[in-house]
């Protein structure tokens, strides 16, 4: 891995910034520098109940309650049950997207590695209940397109790291052989669970890079709860 | 990626992992297991594709940039017409990506070589992924087919200064050596390497022209095409990156891609940032250029290290191509202008300096040590309705500005040094602000009082350097235009 001394993100010195965090007990900031940290947004409430969206961010009119319109039509079609509850830490800002982009589109892991302290420090506080955290997979092939899974890199080298029960759908069938109903509602074909393993009755938590439509997570959420997982939450680094 | 070691013609090779079908596998390594790989003889019996050739054809290249098939990349390997590497090898005991010469890694965990630590290097990844699995393409530089009639299209006069360098570039690429031209800016230096130029392609030798920015790639591309009609120039620089003939103008940092190809490589502008401050950018330099070949450098402001290679060979035309002296910066006291500035105040004599140009309608150019001061001088003018505009290397619209500037648009064009260089613009009045910060070296001052008086018509031209405080920057930049001056008055070559 990387010396500290310089950002991960810009390449500036942080020597001195560091020094100065530890002696002040900061340590909980991100390890990058401070004219980095400073462009992300983190995402303060009120916020959705259901996607952790900030409530204040979006038009009142998209606002019911304490959800935000998005979630009420998940739940009015029958998909209310399926995610307990997502939970993202940034705005998905310009420079958000552009570290994101670095990270996985250039393939610097570094880049993507200076998060990790923060989601395993939010994994261990606030989810200490979970029996699994599983990374969202990837396909085939697009991990061997960028070489890793930018979410399986978060919690490399923890206890958390385990098999996954959830994979992303083999030889998915040719659009043009499915049925109607089956074009339309690809959801089922989009994850499925790994031969022989079992989430029957467990408290899960999925872990991703985005949440934009909400709609990777709720498909891979319904493939895990159709298995019998007892409930499932997401955290997001971003709410797009 | 993954190979497995086999044989082919009783000649040891390695095979990727794709191209094998049973159901029986060997055992596969990332391609950083095989530290030696020796180049194959060519099969005489095989056809090449001789567009995967051409392609290849002294480059350096990642498999994800090369439009071919695997099937037909290890075809040409096996038949020994095309060689591959690690990306990161050890030599010397000390790894080393073998596309930029870092050696420091950071490492992950690969799909692409199932290792938990497949390293990858950080330092050339804006220009793609180099891992210890990535193998590196290359194929020999080829011999370019007899192109007819090279003729140089171009029918001006040389002066004294520029045909005495002219002399030195043709016999440095006649006998493969390498040569510093060291020319005053505006001497003309574009005009010196024509005929080297002319005898090189006559010759079938592949050239590069590489430089820092991408500003003179864009610029010197299409002069170059004028004067060779003939023949295709090849511009490279971010986002395009593939080479349609051997004659080749490149940002340094394209050149990554390639691998023993130029016979001449010649780098304008040594001392210009980042080529002056990224130890990487001389390794493409390096790597690209064919050891045998030769290597001419240009500049006006040579760094004190550079001149002190004593194998170097200098020629220096001290005078610029129309005949008249360099102008000479003059010094002015201008006091505590920052804390001048903080009160919305701009120095009298600045002002007066900037009134005297205005009525002899001049375009003036200011230089600024820093974005902030350039930010906050530019609120000032505002205020004082002084009508102007303001650029630096984050500016979007530079280009556009600089245009507006150039067509008499605007009267007054603020800047940091990043139009130190490379600038032409008729009648110019320059000044700097604030010439005492560090900013300021010797160099940069020279390079920004050679923006005035280039042009014939207007060949005298007015350079202030306002400070508060004189530094050694600032007498060098003066001594060293004297020098020159003198120098050309000496041989007879001024007016």
């Amino acid at each position: 891995m990387a010396t500290l001394d310089r950002c991960p993100w810009c390449g500036e010195d942080i020597n001195n910034q560091l020094s100065w965090q530890l002696l002040f007990g900061m340590r909980n900031s991100l390890p990058c520098c401070e004219t980095c940290r400073n462009q992300l947004l983190p995402i303060v409430g009120p916020l959705c109940l259901k996607c952790g969206r900030s409530l204040q961010q979006i038009d009142s009119r998209f606002v019911e309650g304490k959800q935000c319109s998005d979630c009420v039509r998940w739940g009015e079609r029958g998909w209310g049950e399926v995610l307990t509850h997502n939970k993202s830490f940034y705005e998905y800002n310009d420079f958000l997207k552009k570290i994101l982009a670095l990270y996985k589109f250039r393939g610097d892991v570094e880049v993507g590695r200076v998060f990790s302290s923060l989601i395993l420090r939010e994994v261990k506080r606030s989810y200490s209940f979970i029996d699994q955290v599983i990374p969202m997979p990837a396909s085939q092939e697009r991990m061997y397109e960028r070489g890793f899974n930018q979410c399986e890199v978060w919690i490399e080298g923890t206890k958390f790291v385990q098999d996954s029960p959830l994979m992303r759908t083999k030889n998915e069938e040719k659009q043009s052989k499915r049925t109607r109903e089956k074009r339309i509602n690809r959801e089922e074909e989009m994850f499925q669970i790994v031969e022989g393993a079992n989430v029957l009755g467990k408290k899960l938590l999925l872990l991703d890079d985005i949440y934009t439509t909400g709609t990777t997570i709720h498909y891979a959420a319904f493939t895990l709860k159709n298995a019998g997982a007892s409930t499932v939450y997401s955290l997001t680094l971003s709410r797009g | 990626m993954r190979f497995a070691s086999d044989l082919f013609n009783n000649k040891e090779i390695i095979v990727p992992e794709f191209l094998y079908q049973s159901s029986k596998l060997p055992e596969f390594f990332p391609i950083s297991h095989y530290t030696s790989l020796p180049q194959l003889p060519i099969n005489q019996r095989f056809k090449p594709n001789m567009k995967i050739i051409h392609f290849l054809s002294g480059r350096h290249l990642l498999r994800d940039e090369i439009p071919f098939s695997l099937q037909e990349l290890h075809a040409h390997y096996v038949n020994g017409y095309l060689q591959l590497e690690p990306g990161i090898q050890i030599l010397h005991g000390r790894e080393r990506c073998m596309r930029c010469g870092n050696h420091t890694f950071s490492s992950f965990s690969c799909a692409r070589c199932q290792s938990a630590s497949c390293e990858y290097c950080r330092n050339c990844i804006i220009m793609g992924k180099v891992t210890s699995c990535s193998p590196l393409y290359s194929a020999p530089s080829r011999r370019y087919e007899a192109i007819e009639n090279i003729t140089l299209q171009w029918f001006g006069k040389l002066s004294e200064g520029q045909q005495e360098a002219s002399n030195a570039v043709i016999s440095a690429i006649q006998n493969n050596h390498s040569v510093l031209i060291w020319a005053v800016c505006g001497s003309g230096k574009t005009e010196v390497l024509f005929h080297g130029l002319a005898y090189a392609l006559s010759q079938h030798k592949s050239v590069c022209i590489a430089t820092p920015r991408t500003d003179v790639v864009l610029e010197l591309a299409p002069r170059l095409q004028k004067v060779f009609p003939g023949l295709t120039v090849s511009p490279l620089y971010a986002g395009h990156s593939d080479p349609t003939s051997s004659f080749v103008i490149s940002t340094t940092h394209q050149l990554i891609r390639f691998k023993d190809c130029f016979d001449v490589m010649i780098i304008d502008e040594v001392d210009a940032f980042p080529y002056s401050v990224d130890p990487s950018l001389h390794f493409h330099v390096n790597k690209a250029r064919k050891q045998s070949g030769s290597l001419i450098y240009l500049t006006a402001t040579p760094s004190e290290s550079f001149l002190n290679q004593e194998t170097l060979n200098t020629v220096r035309i001290p005078s610029r191509y129309h005949g008249y002296p360099l102008p000479v910066p003059t010094l002015q006291w201008s006091g505590n202008w920052r804390k001048k500035m903080e009160k919305g105040q701009i120095p009298s004599i600045l002002i007066d300096w900037i009134k005297k140009q205005m009525d002899a309608q001049k375009p003036v150019l200011l230089f600024f040590p820093s974005i902030k001061t350039i930010e906050k001088v530019k609120c000032v003018f505002d205020d004082q309705q002084l009508f102007c505009e303001a650029v630096h290397s984050e500016d979007p619209n530079r280009a556009e500005k600089v245009l507006q500037f150039r067509r008499r648009e605007i009267p007054i064009l603020l800047s940091s040094t990043i139009l130190e260089r490379g600038i032409t613009i008729e009648n110019i009045a320059v000044a700097v602000l604030g010439a005492e910060d560090g900013v300021f070296t010797e160099s940069a001052l020279v390079q920004i009082a050679g923006r005035a008086g280039r042009s014939a018509s207007y060949p005298e031209g007015d350079v202030a350097f306002f400070h508060y405080g004189k530094t050694n920057a600032m007498i060098a930049a003066i001594r060293h235009i004297r020098k020159m001056n003198q120098e050309a008055e000496e041989k007879g070559w001024l007016h």
